[in-house]
């Protein structure tokens, strides 16, 4: 009896002890331990993902072969459509270089895509965050932009060494440069979290006075290229209200952003062409 | 008593109830002064101590707009960002650095002592690198090198230390863009957004318009609770010339108000109240920005002025006085640089509305009314032009130096005959000009908002003898060049364009207005006038006069194809600093025969016989008349 006492009274000095020592430990020694934890994580966090994965690929052979042509035919015809898109593109991608070249002007900054997989979601009332499954090996560095085909996804906050965690647009903590479609006066965005059974919001301000939008009426915000982190006119979401402020100078509102953020499996890193090999 | 040891003892002694009575009658005091110092002075010390434990933060509201008579935006406010930090989200950091700077002496000196004054500067240093580590943030995310000044830190943290302390000012689009995404959310440095000034149009009706300046202490705070408390006051704009200054009671929003209860150090610890500024009201001018552009494109670089009036209403349609300033330079304050490039210019002065000239031939409109008036002369009366005419012992000339024979007043107004009005001036007397000049309120106020000049002159007698004593008594030379508008006389442009749209409309008085107001009264009570004395062919001699010198006479320059104008120019001769210069005049209204708008141009000659009224004023009448009536869709045959 009186050693099981001794017993958990040293369990409980330990546990104490572990926490001031957490406490009182110098930073770097934090910050050491912290990243040791996240590497040793990386693969607790990366296996179900994998898994589901390779459960969706076994599951796909369950498929019946008329099926499978079918899909088969369909991607061709998807395929096609893309050939055809790819081809524009590179015609346009030459003439800006024509005229680059008549101009004189330097190349518009590019981003190499490294496209990664949904490890982990933290979407909460507390946290909008996710976690993907590529980290500096990659070349991915904190700060780099994150999107997917329906736009901004976020910025990745903390890059590991195979994994990285990605603030999402969503956030409280995230905010960009923007400018609503067809224009270039600059406006400020910013996460408005997530409310329990609604979906994601943002926050618009420091929008001109003569700016309206409303439900019926929504107004595309969409990146800006003046801080350089995201290219221009990537999609952030739909702005349907602003309401002037006091002063009477800014309106601010609410941006509706994308749906599928909460559905996403897997998103593009945009890694500035500059930044490689540094 | 007891006896113990030979010694006597008494139980009682007398002098201890009086020590009892003196230690009752200090607690009493003391409690009565407790008791009235806790319960009847305590509304006293409740204020007391709310006024040293709260402070009052006063923000102006943000100024009106200003628009012209159709809507297009003349002034508007732009935001001005600046990088801020609290001084209440850095104390923590102040406190740390404090410590550091503190043991790092110590450590240096163990014998050192510290005094007030040495403990002071550390705590000065101690905020200076910490606001230095968050410019070094900035610095490094925009690639700048700002620097922070410690005596503006020292005066900010002493006089201003609530307000948000600027690390960074006037940043740009993308320095804004950047900090804004760059910088953490929860970080000290802050995005503050200030409202400036701004004119869509540059220099266009500059004068009109005017600027606005910073306004430290001047702030209206009538209503405002927290009069009694200590008060900072984030800067305000105030108007310093123009409709800015003229209206800017209405244009200046109502100020807001945040109180904090602050703590020992001066740090705030809770908002209190919390009302925020509202815009001002916004304003319609009479302006027409279009036409005010096509009037200041004709002029080019010529120094000079011109209104243009609504003939019925008085509203001010243009109102130019170049050279002009761009008034975006001026805000949020001028430089010297700049003060001293636009006095160099001569352009701070509004000449059309505070330019004194001599209104030269444009004046023998009010001479003939006055000849008409007093019978001296009748519209078909004739007289006959040599060249010259003497008056005394001394030669008056014509412009035309070998006459123009025999004319009847239509022709002298046609060909603005200088003789004609002489002998018509000397025969009704000066009297009757004076009292007609008078009568078209040449000697008082336009009544426009902005202010215009109240140092007119309408020569007379009276005049000569209280201001010019020196130069003798009044004489029929005197009188002679009062005719043709020289001699004494000196005139605003706006008064001119007044006179002329009285006559216009056949009345003696205009009321200026810069103020577009679509329910304006227009008849004779509002302008404060009375019908001219004329009759209606009297009347239409000087008006035909005035027509046929568009058709074919001196102010043919201004004629616009489709359109018929009534005009009449004028050259007056001014010695400026000993050099002979001439001024260009020209007044006009149109359609003749239905007047809507009336105006005047003076331009200053440079050199000597640069200018001249018809070839020099006639060319702006004539744009300023060709877009008023092309916007207006009433010109009929536009070339």
């Amino acid at each position: 009896m009186a050693w099981r006492d001794v017993s958990s009274v040293r369990n409980l000095a330990i546990f104490l002890c572990a926490i001031a020592a957490c406490v009182l430990a110098p930073s770097v020694v934090r910050h050491f331990v912290d990243g040791l934890f996240e590497e040793f994580r990386a693969p607790i966090d990366a296996i179900p993902s994998q898994l589901n994965d390779l459960g969706k690929y076994w599951s796909l052979h369950s498929n019946s072969k008329r099926s499978l042509i079918e899909a088969g035919r369909d991607l061709a015809r998807i395929n096609s459509a893309y050939e055809l898109k790819m081809l524009e593109n590179k015609n346009l991608q030459d003439r800006v270089a024509r005229y680059e070249d008549i101009l004189n002007l330097p190349p518009e900054d590019s981003y190499k895509f490294e496209v990664a997989r949904i490890a982990r979601r933290d979407i909460n009332a507390w946290w909008q965050q996710m976690v993907i499954r590529k980290g500096r090996v990659h070349g991915i560095k904190e700060g780099y932009a994150v999107i997917y085909s329906g736009g901004v996804v976020g910025r990745i906050a903390k890059a590991n060494l195979y994994t990285s965690v990605v603030e999402l647009v969503s956030s409280r903590n995230f905010r960009m440069a923007a400018h609503f479609d067809g224009e270039d006066r600059p406006v400020i965005y910013q996460g408005a979290g997530a409310v329990s059974l609604q979906d994601a919001k943002g926050e618009v301000r420091d929008v001109p006075g003569d700016v309206r939008a409303s439900v019926s009426e929504p107004r595309l915000l969409v990146t800006s290229a003046l801080t350089g982190t995201f290219p221009e006119g990537i999609r952030i979401g739909e702005v349907v209200d602003l309401s002037l402020g006091a002063d009477g100078l800014f309106k601010s509102g609410t941006v509706r952003l994308g749906r599928a953020l909460s559905t996403l499996r897997e998103v593009t890193v945009l890694i500035p062409i500059s930044e490689i090999g540094k | 008593m007891e006896n113990e040891g030979g010694q006597t003892y008494s139980k009682y002694n007398p002098r201890i109830p009086i020590f009892y009575w003196v230690f009752s009658l200090a607690y009493l005091i003391l409690i009565v002064a407790l008791g009235y110092r806790q319960i009847y002075l305590y509304d006293y010390y409740q204020t007391r101590g709310q006024r040293q434990s709260m402070r009052r933060v006063i923000e102006p509201g943000t100024r009106g707009d200003i628009f012209d008579r159709n809507g297009k935006l003349l002034v508007a406010n732009q935001p001005q960002f600046s990088a801020v930090v609290y001084f209440n989200d850095v104390r923590k950091e102040f406190r740390e650095e404090y410590t550091r700077l503190k043991k790092e002496i110590m450590a240096s000196n163990p014998s050192g002592e510290f005094d007030y004054e040495a403990m002071r500067d550390i705590s000065y240093k101690a905020r200076l690198n910490v606001l230095n580590g968050y410019i070094d943030q900035i610095n490094r995310l925009l690639g700048t090198d700002y620097k922070l000044a410690q005596k503006d830190f020292n005066r900010h943290f002493n006089e201003r230390g609530l307000l948000p302390f600027p690390l960074v000012k006037n940043l740009t689009a993308r320095e804004h863009a950047i900090l804004a995404e760059k910088i953490p959310v929860n970080s000290p440095i802050q995005i503050y957004t200030d409202t400036g000034r701004y004119y869509p149009y540059g220099e266009l009706a500059a004068h009109a318009l005017g600027y606005v300046g910073n306004n430290f202490d001047d702030i209206d705070t009538s209503g405002i609770p927290g009069e009694e408390l200590m008060t900072y006051m984030q800067v305000g704009k105030i108007g310093r010339s123009g409709i800015e200054r003229a209206f800017d009671e209405k244009l200046t929003g109502k100020s807001g108000v945040k109180i904090w209860i602050v703590d020992l150090d001066g740090y705030q610890y809770e908002s209190v109240v919390d009302v925020k500024p509202t815009k001002g009201e916004s304003i319609v001018t009479s302006l027409d920005i279009d036409l005010q552009g096509a009037v200041e494109d004709a002029f080019a670089d010529r120094k000079g002025a011109a209104v243009i009036l609504d003939v019925k209403t008085g509203e001010v349609l243009s109102l130019v006085s170049r050279p002009s300033y761009d008034p975006n330079t001026l805000s949020p304050f001028i430089t010297n640089k700049v003060y001293k490039e636009i006095s160099d210019r001569g352009a701070w002065l509004n000449r059309a509305t505070q330019g004194l000239y001599p209104p030269g031939s444009t004046f023998k409109i009010v001479t003939a009314c006055a000849a008409l008036m007093t019978g001296v002369i009748e519209p078909d009366s004739i007289k006959t032009c040599t060249g010259r005419y003497k008056v005394g012992n001394r030669m008056f000339p014509c412009n035309n130096h070998y006459g123009h024979g025999n004319l009847d007043l239509k022709g002298a107004l046609k060909n603005s005959c200088n003789v004609y009005f002489y002998e018509a001036a000397l025969d009704s007397g000066s009297a009757a000009i004076t009292a007609t000049a008078k009568d078209f309120g040449l000697d008082s106020n336009t009544g426009i908002e902005i202010g215009d000049s109240s140092r007119t002159i309408v020569s007379s007698p009276d005049f000569k003898k209280r201001r010019r004593s020196l130069e003798g008594p009044w004489n029929a030379g005197d009188t002679a060049n009062m005719s043709i508008g020289q001699g004494y006389l000196l005139q605003t442009p706006i008064q001119m364009a007044c006179m002329t749209a009285s006559f216009a409309r056949g009345e003696t008085r205009t009321r200026a207005s810069i103020i577009h107001d679509p329910n304006r009264k227009t008849d004779m009570e509002y302008h404060g006038g009375e019908k001219l004395a004329l009759s209606a062919e009297q009347y239409r001699a000087i008006w035909q006069g005035m027509v046929d010198a568009v058709e074919s006479g001196t102010a043919r320059r201004a004629k616009v194809e489709g359109v018929a104008i009534a005009a009449k120019s004028g050259t007056a001769q001014v010695s400026v600093q000993g050099k002979k210069l001439t001024l260009a005049w020209m007044v006009a209204f149109a359609p003749a025969e239905n007047p809507e708008v009336a105006m005047s141009v003076v331009i200053e000659g440079e050199e000597a016989g640069d200018a001249a009224g018809g070839r020099t004023a006639g060319p702006i009448v004539k744009a300023a008349m060709r877009k008023y009536f092309e916007k207006n869709l009433k010109v009929i045959n536009p070339q």
